[in-house]
């Protein structure tokens, strides 16, 4: 537990002396702040065969929470319209919501370990950090409403292929950004999203993201999340001391 | 999808209500289809009443004031100052106003929903307002002999005495009020809490608070919780904190 505190701590203050450089310097490649390699083996399975997903993963790259576009195929560019692209420009690091304590919705992640719990009808997502918040994803094939209140998590409905999980969402609110670069959304935005546990320590993650209202064209990114053995998710509440934005200027942009 | 949306149709259920009307599966039901909430509480495969389920408390009475049902509260001197300090005040510096978490034992006295969930080696409550969890260690452990980081909702371990689960709570932080009144506590704070599940929709939390720092001897109350049959849970973020300015 202390283990694993000092090393969050470490990478939130590698992650602070980057932020006041100036915008597009020091920005290391997404690799190089990997932290130790995963533990190895064969995936684990539940007495039914199908991949156990349970344990404690931790964002192992840092596409979902910097810049999406990291995350995508390589030549690829994140296809966002007219409108999106003046939303976005207008983005300033310190109205980022996630920075102001708030969740940090689809695909974004925070730096933080998260969970998995499936307790069938549902499945749900603890996470450590984000507002210490969880996401509910409902696995008996009903449908989504017809009208849902827009949340930041919006409605989530999943179903079993295989060893994969596939998490449908719709729903959303508009207020949250895809990753510190401001990538924008419209209330019109659809996720799916294909989790696989491809070995003992790493879970991969692929994100469909489709938003009409935002982008020319649906685009995949993709990215993985590392086990953490023998470890537990710890209470961080961002509201406690939310003192970081006022240090926060500029465009929206990486650390 | 079409299909589930055409048995959906035939078992009477609207269309627009298929989020905060669906119907919980394997509850047992009187004739007219509503959930029989007087039926025997389940039990798990090792004999244990079931706890899991979605429920709220009865009523604010213990949300308000911890001690209702209390002809007198066990003060120690500085803690009942301070207690009618925060009355005086009429709440405003009550950090769950700010957005930040209510702290056990306070979760189970909300009006909001929360969800309970056994799961290998804990167990795990969703709490609707604010959205936050809590974990509850069942896996045989003791706490640890030194709490780095005392949070909102501490660190809990609980365990099985015949039909009660009986949740012991330390390692909590000073900040939080044990209920809307403000009584105060400090991180000597060990809070038991006894679930019993009377029946199919009924349960009591009794709870005791153990603050040698802050009163002179454990007190407590029985919180009543009744299950909610058929809904979910939906998602309540404090997002606008702006209330407390207008408290006086």
């Amino acid at each position: 537990m202390r283990h694993r505190f000092s090393m969050l701590l470490a990478t939130a203050a590698a992650a602070a002396l980057i932020w006041y450089t100036p915008t597009g310097s020091a920005q290391a490649p997404p690799t190089a702040r990997k932290g130790p390699p995963p533990p190895q083996g064969p995936t684990p399975r539940l007495a039914n065969g199908r991949a156990d997903f349970s344990g404690v993963w931790r964002p192992g790259d840092i596409f979902l929470i910097e810049d999406i576009s990291l995350g995508m195929k390589s030549g690829e560019t994140v296809p966002l319209n007219e409108w999106g692209k003046q939303e976005m420009s207008k983005h300033l690091s310190k109205n980022d919501p996630e920075a102001n304590c708030l969740p940090t919705g689809v695909p974004r992640h925070a730096p933080y370990p998260w969970k998995i719990v499936e307790t069938p009808p549902y499945i749900y997502f603890l996470f450590e950090g984000n507002i210490h918040s969880y996401r509910q994803i409902f696995m008996d094939g009903r449908p989504h409403p017809k009208d849902p209140n827009p949340t930041w998590y919006g409605h989530s409905v999943g179903k079993w292929e295989g060893d994969t999980l596939v998490v449908d969402t719709v729903g959303f609110n508009d207020l949250f950004w895809f990753d510190f670069v401001g990538h924008p959304h419209t209330e019109q935005l659809h996720t799916t999203e294909r989790y696989t546990r491809k070995d003992l320590g790493t879970l991969l993650e692929e994100v469909t993201i489709d938003d009409p209202g935002a982008y020319t064209k649906p685009f995949t990114v993709y990215a993985s999340h590392r086990l953490l053995p023998n470890d537990e998710l710890m209470e961080y509440i961002c509201q406690e001391n939310q003192r970081d934005t006022q240090h926060l200027i500029g465009p929206a942009g990486r650390p | 999808m079409r299909a589930v949306i055409g048995l959906a149709l035939l078992a009477g259920f609207p269309l627009s209500a298929q989020w905060l009307d669906y119907a919980s599966k394997g509850i047992p039901r009187n004739t007219d289809g509503k959930a029989n909430l007087l039926a025997a509480a389940p039990r798990t495969p090792d004999g244990h009443p079931d706890l899991s389920g979605l429920w709220v408390a009865d009523n604010s009475r213990n949300l308000a004031n911890l001690a209702a049902d209390l002809k007198e509260v066990p003060f120690q001197p500085w803690a009942e100052r301070l207690y009618n300090e925060r009355r005086a005040q009429g709440g405003k510096n009550d950090p769950e106003a700010r957005c930040l978490p209510q702290g056990v034992p306070k979760v189970n006295t909300l009006p909001y929903p929360f969800k309970i969930m056994n799961m290998p080696g804990e167990v795990v409550i969703l709490y609707e307002m604010y959205y936050l969890y809590r974990q509850i260690f069942t896996d045989g452990r003791d706490f640890p002999k030194e709490f780095l980081s005392p949070s909102w909702m501490g660190y809990s371990i609980g365990k099985w005495e015949g039909d009660d689960f009986v949740v012991t709570t330390a390692g909590v932080n000073e900040d939080f009020w044990m209920d809307t009144f403000g009584h105060p506590h400090t991180s000597a704070l060990k809070v038991t809490e006894r679930f019993r599940r009377t029946d199919f929709g009924h349960m009591e939390v009794n709870v005791t608070i153990d603050d040698p720092k802050a009163y002179t001897k454990p007190w407590g109350a029985v919180i009543k919780q009744h299950l909610l049959p058929d809904t979910e849970l939906l998602e309540f973020v404090c997002e606008k904190n702006l209330d407390p300015q207008h408290f006086k």
